[in-house]
């Protein structure tokens, strides 16, 4: 039992050394080998996965981006378009003050026309009357009679011509 | 038979198993030699059997078991050696297999080989030779030779004694323990036959066993992890 044999000792080392080369290559090398397939399984899902995401993040990224241009373009537009109205509303109301103001103006210049016509008119006829008048008296006799009845008319003509 | 008659068979007894005629029985091969033989014999069909038609997918009850062990054996050794000397890890893991299997032999009433001294010094001088080498290989052969006068010169030849003593006490340890788990094994059996030794055996043949096939890797492993730092 005490005794010390070299030869078992070896003997022993080299039992233990089959031992390691059994388990290494039979119990280590081959859970290695599925524990390691299995990660760089996982490692390939997990990066396909960080892909898509990325990918899909970049979509999102990229539809934002044109959903802000897109409202930064309404924006602009509408402003635009308001301005626009705006400035042609002024111009519109512009316009047709100018034009409301030609026609007041239109206006009073015709009825001064009007009326300076129908001045000279009722002078025109005026003088008619006066001139008509004279003539008759100039071509009738005269008597107290005729001269009457002649005032007469002349009155009853001018008050037709009045009304 | 008395307990000095057992006591006598237990430790004067025979151990050669193979008789070789050459240089003088020199190449005898001792009984605990025959059965570390069974016990490797023994785990090459376990793990052929465990490990035989794994898949990376939906993996059998089988499998899971041997992944779970395997993995969980090289934790408890990798906890102790360390990032930097990672690279021991399956080699000190056969150790504990091997100690382990050939001290839990006990159980099925068989003489543990791991009380034989032959085979505890054979384990131990692999474990100190393997503590030496990572040092060597991690530090270089001057920055192995400068680690003895570490972490001050006067105790270096402490630290050169420290290489006999590591070892000696590595398989003395073993040696003494299975020994005397053993021994005592052998004399409750003597004494009450029945029932009392079946509670002894769960004790010294499956905790102590394993209890020592953990301290012998846990203080290489501890060793290792010192020598490469």
């Amino acid at each position: 039992m005490l005794n010390i044999s070299i030869a078992n000792i070896i003997y022993t080392i080299i039992n233990l050394l089959i031992l390691f080369f059994l388990m290494k290559k039979f119990l280590f090398g081959r859970v290695d080998q599925i524990l390691g397939e299995r990660a760089s399984e996982i490692e390939a899902a997990k990066k396909s996965a960080e892909q898509i995401r990325e990918e899909s993040q970049a979509k999102i990224d990229d539809y934002n981006a044109k959903f802000a241009e897109i409202e930064r373009d309404r924006d602009r537009l509408m402003s635009e378009a308001r301005e626009m109205s705006g400035r042609e509303y002024d111009e519109v109301i512009a316009n047709a003050r100018k034009e409301a103001a030609r026609i007041v103006e239109d206006a009073k210049k015709a009825a001064q026309v009007e009326a300076r016509r129908e001045r000279d008119n009722q002078a025109t006829q005026l003088e008619n009357l006066v001139l008509d008048a004279a003539r008759k008296i100039s071509s009738a006799k005269h008597d107290e009679e005729s001269d009457r009845k002649l005032y007469d008319e002349f009155i009853r003509m001018g008050e037709q011509e009045d009304v | 038979m008395d307990i000095k008659g057992k006591l006598h068979e237990l430790l004067l007894e025979d151990k050669v198993a193979i008789h070789l005629n050459i240089a003088n029985g020199f190449f005898d091969v001792n009984k605990s030699v025959v059965l570390t033989w069974i016990l490797l014999a023994v785990l090459a069909v376990l793990i052929l059997f465990l490990t035989s038609g794994m898949r990376v997918h939906q993996p059998g009850k089988r499998q899971l078991f041997v992944e779970y062990a395997t993995q969980w054996l090289r934790g408890i050794v990798g906890g102790i050696l360390g990032e930097e000397a990672i690279g021991y890890r399956d080699f000190i893991t056969t150790i504990l297999v091997f100690i382990g299997g050939a001290n839990l032999m006990g159980l099925f009433g068989i003489v543990p080989p791991t009380m034989d001294l032959n085979v505890t010094i054979a384990v131990a001088a692999v474990a100190i030779v393997m503590v030496e080498a990572a040092g060597i290989r991690a530090l270089g052969l001057k920055g192995w030779f400068k680690g003895f006068a570490k972490p001050m010169a006067v105790i270096t030849p402490m630290n050169i004694l420290e290489l006999a003593i590591r070892p000696l006490s590595l398989c003395m340890r073993l040696f003494g323990n299975i020994l005397g788990a053993t021994v005592i094994m052998e004399l409750i059996r003597m004494a009450v036959p029945i029932v009392v030794p079946l509670v002894f055996s769960l004790y010294f043949d499956i905790f102590d066993g394993l209890i020592q096939a953990y301290v012998f890797v846990f203080l290489t492993s501890l060793y290792i992890r010192e020598a490469v730092e």
